[in-house]
C-alpha cells in the first residue's frame, strides 16, 4: 500500500513538473502599438516561439517553428542559436513595450532567456525580436557581447571552422563503415587506439534487491579491444553482410579541457545491416595534432539501460579516460 | 540448328542488355539495382512499364554521359514539373517509392523508413483519421487529377498529395544531402573534384553604381570606405559583408588595394568581378586522407558555388603580416556545407600571379549536428 501511495505521489510530482516546464509562455504588449489585430499577432508569434523553445528543451529536439509566422532567415537564426546553446524563457508572462523601427517594422526588446550551455554566470541573457510591418518575426538577436563573451576566445571563427572540419571527419568515418572500407578505417584509428564496447548484461534480481525495491536487473559490461582485434572482427562482419547503413545523429563536439588539439565527439549511432540492427551512443576521442586527424578511442554504449535512455552524465566524455592519449 | 543459333543469339542479346544496364552511378542505385528485374530496363532515358516490378505504374530511368544509370524510380513527375518544383527532391521521391516497392514485406518497408527517418501518412477526409498507408495503397491512389505540394521547413521536407476526393498523403523526410541525392561523401567528393578544377565563370559583371546608399554603411574610421552589409552565419563576424569605395569619378568599386588587405581578401572571396592574376592553390581534403591539389582563379571558385550556396567569409588579421581566411559555402536546400581555409602572407595578395594556399573540405552534413560548441 505504501509503495502504491509513493508511486502515485511520484506520478503527480512528475506530472506537475512537466506541466510547469512546458506550459505556455505569454507576451503582453503594454504600449507602442494601437492596431489590435497586429498587436495580437505579434503577441502570439512571440508566445509560440518561447513556448516552442521550452518544449524543444524538454524533448531534446530543435524548436518546431512550423506554426509561427517567421521568415526563413529568422528560423535559421533560431536554429543556429540553438546549436550554440539551448535557450528557454524562465518566466511565464512577459510584459513589454513594442518599438517601431525607423527602417520599418517593429521590435520587442529585453525578453529574458536562459542559455543553458553558457557558463553559469552568463546564462541569463536578453533577446531582441524584430518584426515585419505585418507582424511576422523577421530577426532574433542575442546581445552580441553575450554570444561572443562565451564564444571567445575558444569559439573564434577559426575554432568554429575546426569543429566543422571535425564534423566532416566524422562523416568520413561513417562513410568508411557504409562502404566497408577497412583501409580507410585503418588510417583513421591511431596505432594504439582503444575500442570499448558496452554490452548490457541482464541479471535476475536477488531477494535482497527485491526487498530494497532495487529492481535494477541490468548492468553494462565493457569489453576493450585493440585496433587490430577490432578491425579483424569488422572484416569478418563486412564479409558476412550484404547491406550496411550506419547513421549518425545528435552529434556534439567538445574540446578536451587540457589538450587543445584533442576533441571529443558524442553521437547517436544507428547500425543497420541486412541481418542485425541496434542503436547506441558513440564517443570518439579525436587527435588533431597532425594534418590528418586520428581516433584514439572509440567507445560504444547502449542507448537504453534499465529501461531508460542513458543519461548525459552516464555517457563518455573527453575526460572519462584520463591520460589515455599519452600526452 | 537454326533454332539453336537464334536461341544462342537471343541469350547473348539478353546478357548484353543485362550487363549494360547493370552499371549504376552510385552505391545507392547499385543496391536498388540488385533488387531489380533488369531485363525490363531500357538502354536509353525512358518512361516504361515493367510488370515484374510494379503493375499499373510506370518507371523512369535516366543515364548520365558515362552511360551509367543516374536515376531510376516510379514515375510520378514530368520533367517540367521536376524543374519547376525541385528536381533532386522529385527524383528522390521517385527513387524512394521504387526502393520501398522492392522491399520483401511490410516489416522491411517500416524498417527502411525508420532507417531514413521518413514518415508516410494518409489522412482520410471523412473521418480525419491519420494512418500509415502501405506503399502499394499510396502508389495505387496517386492517379491524376491530384495536387502536389512540396514544403521545406528548415531541415525537414513535407511532400503532400491531395486527391480529388480530398484524401491526403504526405511524406516527411530530412533535408539531408546524402538521403536526397543518394550519394555518400566519398562519391560527392569525387564529383566535386572532377568538376571544380575545370570550372570557368560565365562572367556577368555586377554594376556597383546601382547600389543605393541605403544598402551601405560608412566605416567610422575611414569615410571613403562603405560596407555593403550581407548576412551573418552562426557568428557575427562570419558574414557576407563586402567593402566598397568611390573612385575618382565618384563610382562605387570593391576595395582591393594594399592599404586595406583584410577588406581586400574578404572582397576577393565574395565578389567574382575583382580583376586579379591571383590563383588559389587548393588542397582538396577528400574522403580517405586523399588530398589532390589544383589551381583555380578565385572568381571561378565563387562562380562554381554561388547559385546554390550562400557564401560567408571571415578574415583574421591578428598575426603580423598574415591573413587567415575562413569561407563557408552553405547549401540551405540540402543543409550541408563546404569549407575553404586560406592562410597567406599579406604581400602575396597583391603579387602579380600570386598564389594563395588553401585547404578545401567538402560535403560536411549539418542535419545531424546538435551542438558544435559544447564544453567539457
Amino acid at each position: 500500500m505504501r509503495t502504491k501511495l509513493l508511486f502515485i505521489l511520484v506520478i503527480i510530482l512528475l506530472g506537475g513538473r512537466v506541466y510547469t516546464q512546458i506550459e505556455k509562455t505569454n507576451l503582453s504588449i503594454t504600449e507602442g502599438l494601437n492596431d489590435a489585430k497586429l498587436k495580437a499577432k505579434i503577441e502570439e508569434n512571440v508566445s509560440l516561439l518561447l513556448t516552442a523553445m521550452g518544449k524543444a528543451m524538454m524533448e531534446g529536439e530543435f524548436p518546431n517553428l512550423s506554426n509561427i509566422n517567421i521568415s526563413l532567415d529568422a528560423s535559421i537564426k533560431v536554429l543556429s542559436l540553438w546549436k550554440t546553446s539551448v535557450m528557454i524563457c524562465p518566466v511565464t508572462n512577459v510584459e513589454r513595450k513594442c518599438l517601431t523601427r525607423p527602417q520599418g517594422g517593429y521590435q520587442i526588446r529585453d525578453i529574458p532567456v536562459t542559455m543553458l550551455d553558457a557558463p553559469e554566470e552568463e546564462q541569463a541573457q536578453d533577446i531582441v525580436i524584430n518584426f515585419t510591418d505585418d507582424g511576422n518575426i523577421d530577426d532574433i538577436l542575442v546581445a552580441v557581447h553575450a554570444l561572443t563573451d562565451f564564444l571567445d576566445p575558444n569559439f573564434s571563427v577559426q575554432e568554429y571552422a575546426r569543429r566543422e572540419i571535425i564534423a566532416g571527419f566524422v562523416e568520413e568515418f561513417r562513410t568508411a563503415y557504409n562502404t566497408k572500407d577497412i583501409e580507410c578505417l585503418e588510417k583513421v584509428f591511431s596505432n594504439n587506439a582503444l575500442i570499448i564496447t558496452g554490452k548490457v548484461i541482464k541479471e535476475r534480481p536477488n531477494s535482497d534487491q527485491v526487498l530494497k525495491n532495487n529492481l535494477s536487473t541490468e548492468r553494462i559490461e565493457y569489453v576493450t579491444q585493440t585496433k587490430e582485434q577490432y578491425l579483424k572482427k569488422l572484416r569478418i562482419i563486412f564479409n558476412a553482410i550484404k547491406y550496411i547503413n550506419v547513421v549518425f545523429n545528435d552529434i556534439e563536439i567538445m574540446k578536451h579541457p587540457k589538450y587543445p588539439e584533442i576533441y571529443g565527439v558524442t553521437l547517436k549511432q544507428y547500425w543497420n545491416t541486412s541481418s542485425y540492427s541496434d542503436e547506441g551512443f558513440l564517443f570518439l576521442l579525436i587527435d588533431f595534432t597532425e594534418a590528418d586527424p586520428v581516433i584514439h578511442i572509440r567507445a560504444w554504449q547502449p542507448s537504453v539501460f534499465n529501461g531508460k535512455e542513458l543519461s548525459r552524465e552516464e555517457r563518455f566524455r573527453p575526460t572519462s579516460f584520463g591520460n589515455i592519449t599519452g600526452k | 540448328m537454326k533454332t539453336s543459333i537464334y536461341f544462342i543469339l537471343s541469350l547473348f542479346l539478353l546478357c548484353a542488355t543485362e550487363l549494360y544496364a547493370q552499371t549504376f552511378a552510385s552505391k545507392k542505385l547499385t543496391e536498388i539495382g540488385e533488387l531489380l528485374h533488369k531485363t525490363c530496363l531500357p538502354a536509353t532515358d525512358s518512361i516504361f512499364n515493367c510488370s515484374q516490378i510494379i503493375k499499373g505504374k510506370q518507371l523512369v530511368i535516366q543515364y548520365n554521359n558515362k552511360k551509367d544509370i543516374e536515376h531510376i524510380g516510379v514515375s510520378l513527375f514530368s520533367p517540367e514539373t521536376k524543374k519547376m518544383i525541385n528536381e533532386p527532391v522529385c527524383n528522390f521521391i521517385e527513387r524512394l517509392m521504387l526502393e520501398l516497392i522492392l522491399q520483401k514485406n511490410a516489416a522491411d518497408v517500416t524498417k527502411k523508413l525508420q532507417e531514413y527517418s521518413i514518415t508516410l501518412e494518409e489522412k482520410s477526409m471523412l473521418s480525419g483519421d491519420i494512418k500509415t498507408p502501405t506503399i502499394q495503397t499510396l502508389l495505387a491512389k496517386l492517379q491524376p487529377p491530384l495536387q502536389f505540394t512540396l514544403l521545406q521547413e528548415e531541415t525537414i521536407y513535407y511532400a503532400g498529395w491531395q486527391l480529388k476526393n480530398g484524401e491526403q498523403f504526405a511524406v516527411t523526410f530530412p533535408a539531408s544531402r546524402e538521403l536526397i541525392f543518394g550519394t555518400n561523401k566519398k562519391e560527392s567528393d569525387i564529383t566535386i573534384s572532377e568538376l571544380l578544377p575545370n570550372n570557368r565563370c560565365k562572367n556577368i559583371p555586377e554594376n556597383f553604381t546601382f547600389i543605393t546608399s541605403d544598402e551601405l554603411e560608412s566605416d567610422v574610421n575611414s569615410p571613403n570606405i562603405f560596407i555593403r552589409k550581407g548576412q551573418t552565419f552562426t557568428m557575427p563576424n562570419l558574414n557576407s559583408n563586402t567593402y566598397l569605395t568611390k573612385d575618382t569619378n565618384d563610382r562605387l568599386a570593391p576595395i582591393f588595394n594594399t592599404d586595406n588587405p583584410t577588406f581586400s581578401l574578404q572582397n576577393l572571396l565574395l565578389i567574382k568581378e575583382i580583376e586579379t592574376s591571383l590563383k588559389l592553390h587548393i588542397k582538396h581534403r577528400m574522403y580517405g586522407n586523399f588530398s589532390p591539389e589544383f589551381e583555380i582563379r578565385p572568381s571561378d571558385f565563387i562562380c562554381f558555388f554561388q547559385t546554390e550556396f550562400d557564401i560567408y567569409t571571415h578574415v583574421d588579421d591578428s598575426q603580423p603580416n598574415i591573413l587567415d581566411a575562413t569561407v563557408i559555402l552553405y547549401n540551405r536546400m540540402f543543409n550541408y556545407m563546404h569549407l575553404l581555409t586560406i592562410k597567406t602572407p599579406v604581400n602575396t595578395l597583391f603579387e602579380k600571379n600570386g598564389i594563395l594556399q588553401a585547404d578545401f573540405y567538402s560535403n560536411i552534413p549539418q542535419h545531424n549536428i546538435t551542438n558544435l560548441f559544447n564544453r567539457e
